[in-house]
């Protein structure tokens, strides 16, 4: 029963958790590191296309008008 | 996001910005982007000794050279280039956006030179203002801006945008220089893609800035983008090397003003870097575009220009500049509220969580604080060198520049040169003790 306690939640709450409930709240989102390398994480980016299709356009206006 | 929402986020969260702190730093905010407007308006005065006659990209390269060596002049007398370095260190990823931001400037630019030529500054100027009606959209869409803001702040930031994007179209009318219309569509659609391209340009300094990145380590990298893009585009456009060193070399007597137009220029960009950072887009950019009415009071007192014009020009330039002061105050007013910036927090954790930046160093950058980056402010021999060569460059083009062949109101010349050095005094200082230029 004890063995049953230590390593499995109770659902009839027969016995006090055996750690704080702190110890296995997930850590904020922000203190994650990414698995995907920084460059993934560029090219995946709308943040990242949105400046380069709009550098493109300039560049093909400059183009056309000079 | 309601009041109670933010107090259960603020419960969660404790590395949240108290309420006088958030007024501080919205104060500072605002405080540079009407300093960024006077000094990005000074910029304009040392381009108008210019007589004209250079081509469009040996005078934007020329200003770009200018903005380059102040770019690393002072973030190296600042912070010293130790500081800067364990900086992006943090987030080597702005490197990019940073090189990406000043190739968009580049390019930009130059096609305000090539709008201003086919269609004269009347028309071009408020085309490319339009840049600030753009980046309030980034920052609406892009960075959670005006999230959680009551309607008196939407109204304030849309309505106080479109003031002065009229009052703006009212002045550039006003002071409508002679130059003939050459080619009106080619103009028109330079002057709106040079808008587009600076309203898109606050994306990469919105993402540096909810980061952490001090503005003065993410100019360094802005202008290695924004001087190789350019000297792209000044050998491609002047028929090779051999070409732009003979336009350089026949134009040698009025690069200083130019290089010095640059300078000037980005002391007023550092300060609106700062306003992105601490009022956001939406607030930052449309008060540093006030810059418009400091150009039109040099272009009046000091270079009198408008002296002959009629009646109703002089209505139309003191009620353009009143509509544009009414649309700053307005602007200047609608304060980011605490839901609000805890959405950009939100927005700050998520970028932190994709690029893998510590979140307690974002946190302490985006309330202004220092974070532990592993570096302290000090001066290196590097630095002085940096310093050193940069004013070696200057002296060499002033001392083979000619004096303008132009008359000046030197007395109003003085009392705007004193105007501008107190908002760059009064905002500087409030920056330091607000933020140690964080």
């Amino acid at each position: 029963m004890m063995r049953h306690l230590r390593n499995a939640a109770s659902p009839l709450k027969l016995c006090r958790p055996t750690a704080p409930a702190t110890a296995v709240t997930e850590k904020p989102m922000s203190d994650v590191r990414p698995s995907r390398s920084v460059v993934k994480a560029i090219l995946t980016d709308l943040q990242f296309w949105v400046p380069v299709a709009v550098l493109a356009g300039g560049l093909m206006v400059l183009r056309w008008i000079s | 996001m309601s009041a109670a929402q933010v107090e259960v986020v603020e419960r969660e969260r404790p590395g949240l910005v108290t309420p006088p702190r958030l007024r501080t730093l919205q104060n500072v905010g605002m405080l540079c982007g009407l300093t960024a407007g006077a000094w990005l308006g000074a910029a304009e005065a040392p381009t108008k000794l210019v007589t004209l006659g250079l081509s469009p990209v040996v005078v934007s390269l020329t200003m770009v050279i200018g903005v380059f060596l102040a770019r690393w002049t002072l973030p190296a007398l600042i912070q010293g280039t130790s500081y800067i370095a364990a900086d992006l260190r943090q987030a080597p990823h702005l490197i990019v956006w940073a090189i990406l931001a000043g190739c968009l400037w580049a390019v930009a630019n130059t096609l305000t030179i090539f709008a201003v030529r086919d269609v004269g500054l009347s028309i071009a100027f408020p085309l490319w203002n339009s840049n600030s009606l753009l980046g309030i959209v980034w920052g609406i869409v892009f960075f959670k801006e005006l999230r959680g803001a009551d309607w008196r702040r939407w109204l304030g930031v849309l309505g106080g945008g479109l003031l002065m994007f009229a009052g703006a179209t009212a002045l550039a009318i006003a002071s409508a220089s002679q130059v003939p219309a050459r080619d009106a569509a080619r103009g028109i659609i330079a002057a709106l893609a040079a808008g587009v391209m600076w309203g898109t340009m606050y994306i990469p300094y919105r993402k540096a800035y909810l980061t952490g990145m001090s503005p003065l380590s993410f100019v360094t990298f802005f202008t290695v983008g924004e001087l190789g893009m350019m000297t792209i585009l000044a050998l491609t456009y002047s028929g090779g090397g051999s070409a732009l060193w003979t336009q350089l070399s026949g134009a040698r007597h009025v690069l200083f003003w130019l290089l010095a137009g640059g300078f000037i220029w980005v002391i007023g960009d550092l300060f609106q870097q700062y306003a992105v950072k601490y009022a956001g887009i939406t607030r930052g950019i449309p008060l540093s575009n006030t810059n418009q009415l400091w150009g039109l009071l040099w272009g009046i007192l000091v270079f009198g220009e408008l002296h002959a014009a009629s009646g109703s020009v002089l209505a139309q330039v003191v009620g353009g500049s009143l509509v544009m002061a009414i649309g700053a105050g307005v602007i200047a007013m609608s304060s980011v509220s605490r839901s609000e910036h805890a959405s950009w927090q939100e927005a700050a954790e998520r970028e932190g969580a994709r690029y893998g930046v510590r979140s307690d160093y974002t946190q302490a950058r985006i309330a202004g604080e220092g974070g532990a980056i592993g570096a302290t402010r000090k001066r290196s021999g590097l630095d002085w060198v940096v310093v050193g060569v940069a004013t070696a460059i200057i002296i060499g083009f002033a001392l083979v520049a000619r004096a303008p062949q132009i008359s000046i109101h030197a007395g109003w010349s003085m009392a705007l040169i004193a105007a501008t050095l107190a908002m760059l005094i009064i905002a500087g200082s409030a920056l330091w003790r607000a933020t140690r230029f964080n």
